[in-house]
């Protein structure tokens, strides 16, 4: 569930980043794919990094 | 009314309904997608379990002040329930569901995204974006 929610979370961010940030809609839509694959790698990461923090 | 006022309008209409500012450039499809990305977000926080934190009170510590300022980007939503006094449950049941902090992060994303939003259509109003 909580992965669900960061897909979530990211898709959204993805989403309108890739509205506001680039001027064409072939640009949005890969920098929009280009944020949502960093949001959900970055959170991916940094959730195994925590888990070995004691 | 003057470019910088209608840019204004353009921004609170935004700010209150999400994408309404770019639905009223005519900008539809920009506009769809603001309104079922922060409208979606605000739904599924809720329904995860999460809630509005409220800006005018200390109660809850003063980083909930901040949480409650990144609330405020929810526009009528926010302030409707402010006035209702509805969404903003702090009575330590909400805790108790394990996806209480995921909701309340996705409700505080919704308002931060529209703030962008609302820039996006002040912009296009002033003319600096196409």
């Amino acid at each position: 569930m909580h992965f669900l929610l960061m897909i979530v979370f990211a898709a959204a961010v993805g989403l309108v980043f890739g509205c506001v940030g680039r001027p064409s809609w072939s640009e949005r839509l890969r920098y929009g794919a280009k944020v949502f694959a960093e949001f959900t790698l970055v959170g991916l990461l940094l959730g195994w990094l925590l888990y070995f923090s004691p | 009314m003057n470019k910088t006022g209608a840019a204004w309008l353009m921004a609170i209409l935004g700010w209150a309904i999400p994408g309404a500012g770019h639905l009223a450039q005519g900008r539809w499809r920009r506009g769809l997608i603001a309104l079922v990305t922060v409208w979606g977000l605000l739904a599924l926080g809720f329904i995860f379990g999460g809630r509005f934190f409220d800006v005018t009170s200390t109660r809850d510590g003063l980083l909930m002040l901040a949480y409650g300022a990144f609330n405020i980007g929810n526009g009528l939503a926010y302030l409707i329930c402010f006035i209702i006094g509805a969404g903003f449950n702090s009575s330590g049941e909400l805790v108790k569901i394990p996806t209480f902090e995921h909701a309340n992060t996705l409700i505080m994303v919704a308002g931060l995204l529209n703030f962008l939003l609302m820039l996006d259509a002040f912009d296009i109003r002033a003319g600096k974006e196409d």
